[in-house]
């Protein structure tokens, strides 16, 4: 048995591990606190970040307070602010980016010692709730569908947990930004009414919940495919590769 | 006896395969895999995301288009459209823009030309078999996208 390994894969998704770029997963959780640790497969620990992110900055209205600093509003940004759980967003921000950051350093390192163990996966996994394989998918359809909704391009790929996750978030952030609600009445031609009707505290947040979950999905169908690769080579050459079966243009006790 | 040699690009069809050649009645002492090892400096297909030897085209595009995403519809609330139309000129605008430099600089770092086609042979298959089933295991290997074939006579 392996002390470490690259991928497990269940019923509950896939997790894997392989080289990351910190300052990109950094990025993700500065965008959206918990995002980051997502795309490390750190469910648990990113979901948590996740709720207290939207809980702080609903509560202090801080997407508000950035629409009005982008607008020049300074003192309306500043009006609108709760200082009540303000600065409590601080060290949590902070502890986001420093934490992924840091994690990805040492899964990195991790990395390149389970690339020297065996590699060994099971690649089927069917249960009474659900049925996974490890095959090759397409990585720009698994971007699409999360551009178009959050959460579909991971069920697609595999991730149960982030897809559960950003489907919720998605279905929650759509009805509070009433933004569907503004698309509709764009199309009636009635631009004015479109404005006013969207919560622009809710709709800051799509930006980084679409493109997040589109890099996500994207990713992580390339590394997918990656590990379908190694694991399908690694199979060949322990099954499909007898030693009693000679090819070769060098003769059998040939000295060469 | 014959030799079929034939090359496959990894996927299931592969798996398929060896489990039908099986079903002919081929012995599995008389099939062979040999798995090629890539050229260390090949330049990876579309975008890698492996940070060791590869390049990345969709980092920085994510990137730019969340940002300008956030600062587009800020400002678009002000403007005529609103937030919602400016947001998205100013996402997809982020992302081009991030793509665009991304390609660059990979194609600058590695001049290598690019690859013709996303599909590459990655697995060589050997199968000794009698000559009057070669046309069986020829079908067989076309049928499940072998990507090329010759038979050797011994």
């Amino acid at each position: 048995m392996a002390r470490r390994y690259k991928a497990v894969l269940n019923c509950f998704g896939t997790s894997q591990i392989h080289y990351r770029n910190p300052v990109v997963i950094a990025w993700w959780s500065s965008a959206l606190p918990g995002f980051g640790h997502m795309l490390l497969n750190m469910h648990i620990k990113g979901n948590i970040l996740f709720l207290c992110e939207i809980f702080l900055n609903v509560q202090s209205n801080l997407n508000l307070a950035t629409v009005y600093t982008f607008t020049g509003e300074f003192d309306l940004a500043k009006h609108v602010l709760n200082t009540r759980l303000l600065i409590i967003y601080i060290p949590f921000y902070i502890f986001c980016i420093w934490d992924s950051y840091r994690s990805t350093v040492d899964l990195n390192k991790n990395f390149f010692l389970a690339e020297k163990e065996p590699f060994e996966l099971p690649v089927f996994d069917m249960s009474a709730i659900e049925v996974c394989f490890l095959d090759k998918r397409v990585p720009w359809a698994a971007g699409v569908w999360s551009l178009l909704f959050p959460g579909l391009g991971q069920l697609y790929n595999r991730r149960i947990i982030t897809a559960f996750a950003l489907l919720i978030w998605m279905l929650v952030i759509t009805y509070n930004s009433h933004y569907l609600d503004s698309v509709h009445l764009l199309f009636y031609g009635k631009p004015g009414e479109a404005k006013e009707i969207l919560n622009m505290e809710w709709l800051l947040f799509f930006p980084s919940l679409v493109f997040g979950a589109a890099f996500d999905a994207y990713s992580k169908t390339v590394e997918h495919n990656k590990l379908f690769d190694s694991e399908q080579r690694a199979y060949l050459e322990k099954e499909w590769h007898s030693e009693s079966t000679h090819i070769s243009f060098i003769k059998k006790g040939e000295q060469p | 006896m014959i030799e079929i040699l034939c090359v496959f690009d990894h996927s299931l069809f592969i798996e398929m395969t060896l489990a039908s050649l099986m079903d002919l009645g081929i012995e599995k002492e008389d099939i062979i895999a040999f798995t090629l090892k890539q050229r260390p400096d090949e330049p990876i297909l579309f975008d890698s995301l492996n940070y060791q030897d590869g390049t990345s085209l969709f980092d920085l595009a994510a990137i730019f288009a969340t940002i300008l995403g956030v600062i587009g519809a800020s400002i678009g609330f002000r403007l005529v459209w609103g937030p919602i139309v400016w947001g998205i000129i100013a996402s997809t605008s982020g992302f081009l823009t991030g793509f665009a430099i991304d390609y660059l600089l990979t194609k600058t770092r590695s001049r290598m030309s690019a690859r013709p086609s996303a599909v590459f042979p990655r697995v060589i298959l050997v199968i000794r078999c009698r000559r009057n089933q070669q046309n069986s295991v020829e079908q067989l290997l076309w049928k499940n996208h072998a990507l090329g074939l010759t038979v050797i006579d011994e």
